[in-house]
């Protein structure tokens, strides 16, 4: 704090007006990147959930019928969403039906869970029942990855910065013309006080520059 | 007696223990028996077909005015080749009515079973049948070769070890039933092949 002293005022009053300027800057830029961080979070998760309910509502009859390769080709049509990374319908007794990855790789899917979402440190996880005839005839399991989230976090984090940038070269400049209405008054009454004990003289007027305590 | 330990004043001994051995292994016998989840005989061949057709009715519209409120009728024509297949679904409404197995039905001009199976026993003489339910909301089906080129709408047939089904739509339209895309997509589609030809020309 010692060194903030020894800096002359104009400097101080720059300072402060850019260190307040910068600092609700970033609280009101963190405040709105995590609501959208919270709420982008939640629409992904009812994207991938909707998607979910599509595919099931459209694999019933496979199902129902035992064909798999009509359940296959019902998730192959994920592809047109390029972040699901997989996906699998399972039958009633909980094995797996038909299988899909983006990848075009054979894998194994996880035991099916009753429904809901889950993120995983990459990945968005959906599973969705199959419903049919009020009865639950298999589940889906879709599993999407986070890069669209990232993507638009980095894009944020890049608008903030420039944002940020920004702003202090403009209060720069704005603090740079209005530091003279705080710093002259008093530098010219420092002048006035240095004359007067100098040439030991009181004639020496300080004129009024404003109506503040100056 | 061996004691083997005390809580409070109880005490274990030998004899108690080996019969609870025995019952450990009484129940685990019977629970492998069930490993594997139901029974571990495969379903049959009209095992599946019965599930089948108590499945179409979740994939066809039948017209309004025919749904009766209380009973979904399934109706065999010929030898019933089922059995007991149906049982599973006795008492599994279908659209919010009890299933009802009905042997060589009547059909009206006013009712009928919503489902009509032709076996395999009428093969050769079941166009008088297909003739009068053709343009009734009666969903015909039948395991018989070429049944829906020969006018019924559904002809359970066998691909690849596995049971699929062709279907007729303009039969089907001409019955007034709605088939869902959903099902119409796994199905072979089959157009009537007229053997005889009346005198209007096909339609």
């Amino acid at each position: 704090m010692n060194r903030l002293r020894d800096v002359s005022i104009g400097h101080k009053l720059i300072l402060i007006m850019m260190l307040t300027s910068g600092i609700s800057l970033a609280l009101a830029c963190a405040a709105f990147m995590t609501y959208d961080w919270v709420s982008s979070k939640e629409s992904i998760a009812q994207r991938l959930e909707t998607m979910a309910e599509i595919v099931g509502a459209n694999s019933t009859a496979a199902l129902t019928f035992d064909n798999a390769a009509d359940a296959e080709e019902t998730l192959r049509l994920l592809r047109a969403e390029s972040h699901v990374v997989a996906g699998a319908v399972y039958g009633d007794d909980r094995t797996p039906f038909a299988t899909y990855h983006r990848d075009a790789v054979q894998f194994v899917p996880p035991e099916p869970e009753p429904g809901g979402y889950r993120f995983e440190t990459e990945h968005l996880v959906v599973f969705k029942p199959i419903i049919l005839n009020d009865e639950r005839i298999g589940t889906v399991f879709l599993k999407s990855d986070l890069e669209e989230m990232d993507a638009r976090f980095r894009r944020y984090v890049q608008i903030v910065v420039a944002f940020i940038l920004a702003s202090f070269a403009l209060t720069f400049l704005v603090a740079a013309r209005l530091r003279s209405v705080i710093s002259e008054p008093i530098l010219k009454l420092l002048q006035t006080m240095r004359r007067v004990s100098e040439e030991n003289t009181y004639s020496v007027r300080a004129t009024k520059q404003g109506e503040d305590e100056l | 007696m061996l004691q083997f330990y005390q809580k409070g004043a109880r005490v274990v001994g030998r004899s108690t223990l080996v019969l609870v051995a025995i019952v450990v292994a009484l129940l685990v016998l019977v629970g492998s028996k069930d490993v594997g989840g139901e029974t571990s005989a495969a379903p049959s061949e009209f095992d599946v077909k019965a599930a089948f057709l108590y499945r179409f009715a979740s994939f066809v519209e039948w017209p309004e005015a025919t749904v009766s409120a209380e009973r979904f009728e399934i109706g065999i024509v010929g030898d019933d080749p089922f059995g007991s297949a149906f049982e599973p679904f006795r008492n599994q409404p279908i659209e919010g009515r009890r299933l009802r197995i009905v042997h060589n039905p009547l059909i009206t001009d006013s009712g009928g079973p919503q489902i009509l199976f032709v076996s395999s026993s009428e093969t050769g003489h079941f166009a008088e049948v297909l003739r009068l339910v053709a343009d009734k909301p009666v969903l015909t089906v039948s395991d018989i070769d070429g049944f829906a080129a020969r006018g019924g709408i559904l002809n359970f047939v066998l691909r690849d070890k596995k049971i699929r089904f062709a279907i007729n739509v303009e039969a089907a339209d001409r019955a007034g039933l709605k088939l869902s895309s959903r099902l119409l997509k796994l199905a072979e589609i089959v157009t009537t092949v007229s053997v005889d030809r009346d005198a209007g020309g096909g339609e």
